[in-house]
C-alpha cells in the first residue's frame, strides 16, 4: 500500500513537474468555474487620497456550452441603480462577443461594440478583459518559478500575447501571474499596462470551497505608476450560489428591461 | 579569436540583459508585498485560503422590501453670457436658479407583476428673485412644474407574452443623438440643446403588450393619451416669434391640445430581432406629428398637431469597435402651413460609434429629410402665405465623444449637432463635464453654443436663438 501511494505521488509530481507553461494555463483555463451562479458583489473603488466609492450589483452566470452568459444589475448608489449589463463571452476568440447596456435614464437598451477590452469596467480597476476568459492559444507562457504565496505553492508564469492585436484588445503588454498548484487558480497576477506605464496588481484576497467550485470571494486590483498608488478596487461576493435554475431566457435584452 | 571575443561579448550582454530583466521582475513584483500588508489592514477578516469546502446553505437575511422609493433633488442654474432681448426682457445674466424634486416609487406585487409610481417638480426662483417683466406665456412654462411621469403596471400574462399597462417611455431606433424612427413619445422642447436627456421624452398613456419568440420581440402598442410635445414660451428667449412670423398675433395664435378619445387613439405596432452581432427592428405607427401647423386664416387661425402614419426599420452591426446604425422612415401625412395638402417625407439615417480608444466613444450621426411634392413657397416667406421655413432636403449632423477620466469619476463630453449639407443652417455646440462628488451625488457643468446661420432668412427661427449662449450648472443628489 505505501509503495502504491508513494508510486502514485511520485508520479503525480513527476507529471506536475513536466508541465509546461501552456499546460498549466489550458488547465487554469479549463478548471470548473461552476455554472448557473448568482452572487451579490461590492465593488469599491478607492482612489489616491482614500476617497471611497462603493457599488453593489447582482450577478447571474450561465454557461451555454463553451460560452459563457453574464447578467448584471446595479443596486447601488441610487444614481446607477437598475444600470444593466449583459454580456455573451464567446470562447472562439474570433468571434466578438456580444455586449448590452441598459440605462434606466434612458430606458434604452444600448449594444456597445467592443472588442477593445481595455477599458475601465464601471470605473474600477479591472477591465472588461479582466471580467472574461482569455483565449490560452493568444499568449506564450514561461514558467519564471514556483514561490510560495500565502502559504500556497505557485507557478509563477511570465505571460505574453503572441500579437498586438491582442495587447491592443487588452491593454496589457504581458503579465505575471502566480498559479496555486494545487487547485490551478490565479491568486496573483501582475499586469503591465500599454498606455501610460503603469502597471496593475490584481490579487485574491479569500478563495473558498463552494459546491466543490474555488471561488474567489475578495479580489483586488490596484494601479500603480512607480511606487505610488493610483487607485484601487475591491470586489467582494456574498451570498455566492451555483447551480441555480437560471433559464437561457434570463440573459436576454428583455431582462435589462424589465428589470429584477 | 575575434569570433570568439564576440560570443563572450554576446553571452555577457544577454546575461546582463536577462539579469536587469529579472532585476525589473523583482522590483515590480516588491509592489504585491506593499499590497499584501495593505491587505491586512483593509480586511481583518482575512484567514488566508482556507481549503475547507464551505456550504452553500442560505444566509438568514432581512428579506428585500417590496416597496422601494427613489428619487433625486437637483438645483440648476444658467448664466447667459451675450446679452439678447425678446419681448423687451433681457434675458443675459442668471437666468435659472431651480430647484427639482423627481420621486420614484416601485412596489412589486409579485415575481411577475410590479407597480411604479414617478412624478417632478420644480421651482424656478429666478421669476421671482429678477425684476425683470416676464410674460405670462414664460412664467407659466418655466417658473414651475408639477406632473405625473411614468406610472404603470407591468407583467407577465404567460412565459412569453407582457403587458405594461399606464403612462411609459418607449424608445425606438437605434440613433442616440438624431429621431428618425422614434415617434412614439412627445419631447420636451422648451430648452432646446441642453433638456437632460432623462427628462427629454414625455410619458405616454398606452396598453403595450409584448411577445417573446426566439430572437425576436413583437409589441402592439395602442396610446390612449394624445400628448404632445412641451413647446417653448411664446415671446420667451427659445421662441421670439416676433423675429419669425411677421404680424405675429398678441397672445400668439393658441396651441390646441388633441382630444384624448377613441376616435383619436393612436396605434403602433415593433417586430425586433436582437442576433450575434447586429440587431434589425421594424417599425409601424399611426401616431401623432412631433410639430403644429396652422389650420384657418388669421385671426382665427390656430395651431393644431395632425396625425402621421410611419412605417421605417432600424439596423445595428457590431463590427469589432464600431457600432454601424441606419435607421430609414417614411412618413406620410405631414401638414403644413404653406400648402394646402398633405406630404410625405423620407427620413434617413447612417451613422457609427467607435469605442476603440479607451473609455472613449465616439459618435457619428447624419441624417436627410426628403419632402416628396416640396412646392418652393415652403422655404420662406411667400407673400400672403404663413412660412414654414424648410428646405426639400433637409439634412442634420450630429457629433459626439464622450471621455471618461479618473476611473469614471469624471465625464467629458463634446456634442456638435448642425443642419445643413455644409451645416450652413446652424445648430448648437456643447460641452459639458459630469463629476462624481460622492456616491450619489453628481455636478454637471457645460456650455451651450447655439451656431448662427448665414442664410437667415431661411431659417430666422435659428439666428433668433443664437445669442442664447449659455453657462449652467446642476447639482443632483440621488436617494
Amino acid at each position: 500500500m505505501l509503495i502504491k501511494t508513494l508510486l502514485i505521488t511520485t508520479l503525480t509530481l513527476s507529471s506536475l513537474l513536466a508541465m509546461t507553461g501552456q499546460e498549466i494555463a489550458q488547465k487554469v483555463h479549463d478548471r470548473d468555474d461552476g455554472d448557473n451562479s448568482i452572487a451579490t458583489m461590492k465593488m469599491t473603488l478607492i482612489d489616491k487620497n482614500d476617497n471611497k466609492r462603493v457599488r453593489e450589483l447582482k450577478t447571474f452566470t450561465k454557461d451555454k456550452g463553451e460560452d459563457k452568459l453574464k447578467l448584471m444589475f446595479f443596486l447601488t448608489p441610487a444614481d446607477v441603480k437598475n444600470t444593466a449589463f449583459l454580456t455573451y463571452d464567446y470562447e472562439d476568440s474570433s468571434k466578438d462577443d456580444d455586449q448590452w447596456l441598459y440605462l434606466p435614464e434612458l430606458q434604452k437598451v444600448k449594444r456597445i461594440a467592443s472588442s477593445d477590452k481595455s477599458s475601465s469596467f464601471m470605473g474600477s480597476d479591472f477591465t472588461y478583459s479582466d471580467m472574461t476568459s482569455r483565449n490560452v492559444s493568444d499568449y506564450t507562457y514561461e514558467i519564471m518559478k514556483e514561490p510560495v504565496v500565502k502559504g500556497h505553492k505557485t507557478w509563477q508564469m511570465l505571460v505574453t500575447p503572441k500579437s498586438e492585436k491582442t495587447i491592443e484588445e487588452t491593454g496589457y503588454t504581458k503579465s505575471i501571474v502566480f498559479v496555486r498548484q494545487d487547485n490551478f487558480v490565479i491568486i496573483q497576477a501582475l499586469n503591465y499596462i500599454k498606455a501610460g506605464n503603469k502597471l496593475k496588481y490584481m490579487m485574491v484576497n479569500d478563495l473558498q470551497l463552494i459546491d466543490g467550485v474555488w471561488t474567489a470571494l475578495e479580489m483586488q486590483m490596484v494601479t500603480k505608476k512607480g511606487k505610488k498608488t493610483l487607485h484601487k478596487t475591491i470586489f467582494e461576493f456574498s451570498n455566492y450560489k451555483y447551480n441555480q435554475d437560471l433559464d437561457e431566457s434570463l440573459f436576454t435584452t428583455r431582462t435589462l428591461q424589465r428589470g429584477l | 579569436m575575434m569570433h570568439r571575443v564576440l560570443l563572450t561579448f554576446l553571452l555577457l550582454f544577454s546575461l546582463g540583459a536577462s539579469l536587469h530583466a529579472q532585476e525589473n521582475f523583482a522590483d515590480d513584483l516588491s509592489g504585491f508585498e506593499e499590497e499584501n500588508s495593505l491587505v491586512d489592514t483593509l480586511s481583518d477578516d482575512l484567514d488566508g485560503f482556507g481549503e475547507e469546502s464551505i456550504s452553500s446553505e442560505p444566509e438568514i437575511q432581512t428579506p428585500p422590501s417590496n416597496l422601494s422609493i427613489n428619487g433625486n433633488v437637483a438645483f440648476k442654474t444658467a448664466y447667459g453670457y451675450r446679452e439678447h432681448d425678446v419681448d423687451s426682457v433681457e434675458y443675459s445674466g442668471f437666468n435659472q436658479a431651480q430647484t427639482a424634486l423627481y420621486l420614484q416609487l416601485n412596489y412589486k406585487i409579485n415575481s411577475d407583476w410590479k407597480l411604479r409610481l414617478s412624478g417632478d417638480g420644480f421651482y424656478d426662483a429666478i421669476y421671482d428673485l429678477s425684476a425683470k417683466d416676464y410674460n405670462q406665456d414664460v412664467l407659466d412654462t418655466y417658473k414651475t412644474q408639477l406632473r405625473l411621469d411614468d406610472t404603470y403596471l407591468q407583467g407577465r400574462l404567460t412565459p412569453e407574452l407582457d403587458l405594461k399597462l399606464g403612462r411609459q417611455i418607449v424608445i425606438w431606433g437605434k440613433s442616440d443623438s438624431i429621431r428618425i424612427t422614434d415617434v412614439i413619445n412627445p419631447l420636451d422642447n422648451r430648452l432646446p440643446g441642453i433638456t437632460d436627456i432623462e427628462d427629454l421624452r414625455l410619458s405616454t398613456t398606452m396598453a403595450k403588450l409584448d411577445y417573446y419568440l426566439g430572437s425576436w420581440n413583437f409589441s402592439a402598442m395602442a396610446i390612449a393619451e394624445s400628448r404632445i410635445f412641451l413647446e417653448a414660451a411664446p415671446r420667451g428667449e427659445y421662441f421670439p416669434v416676433d423675429a419669425v412670423f411677421a404680424n405675429a398675433p398678441t397672445p400668439f395664435i393658441e396651441l390646441v391640445e388633441p382630444n384624448s378619445s377613441l376616435e383619436d387613439m393612436q396605434y403602433a405596432f415593433a417586430a425586433n430581432g436582437v442576433f450575434s452581432g447586429w440587431d434589425l427592428s421594424f417599425y409601424g405607427a399611426d401616431v401623432l406629428d412631433s410639430r403644429w401647423h396652422l389650420e384657418g386664416a388669421l385671426p382665427n387661425a390656430k395651431r393644431v398637431v395632425s396625425k402621421i402614419q410611419m412605417l421605417g426599420s432600424a439596423l445595428n452591426i457590431a463590427y469589432g469597435s464600431w457600432l454601424l446604425k441606419s435607421e430609414v422612415a417614411y412618413i406620410n401625412g405631414l401638414k403644413y402651413n404653406s400648402t394646402q395638402d398633405e406630404k410625405a417625407r423620407l427620413d434617413a439615417l447612417v451613422g457609427f460609434d467607435y469605442m476603440g480608444i479607451s473609455d472613449t466613444v465616439l459618435s457619428l450621426e447624419i441624417a436627410n429629410r426628403h419632402i416628396f411634392e416640396y412646392e418652393s413657397q415652403m422655404s420662406g416667406l411667400t407673400l400672403g402665405v404663413v412660412p414654414d421655413y424648410i428646405q426639400e432636403d433637409e439634412v442634420q449632423t450630429a457629433l459626439r465623444t464622450t471621455h471618461s477620466f479618473s476611473n469614471d469619476t469624471l465625464n467629458a463630453t463634446l456634442l456638435l449637432s448642425t443642419f445643413g449639407n455644409h451645416w450652413q443652417y446652424g445648430g448648437f455646440f456643447r460641452g459639458s463635464l459630469e463629476y462624481d462628488v460622492r456616491d450619489g451625488v453628481v455636478a454637471n457643468f457645460g456650455v451651450i453654443d447655439y451656431l448662427d446661420t448665414p442664410l437667415q432668412q431661411d431659417k430666422p427661427f435659428t439666428h433668433a436663438i443664437s445669442n442664447n449662449d449659455r453657462l449652467y450648472l446642476d447639482i443632483t443628489y440621488s436617494f
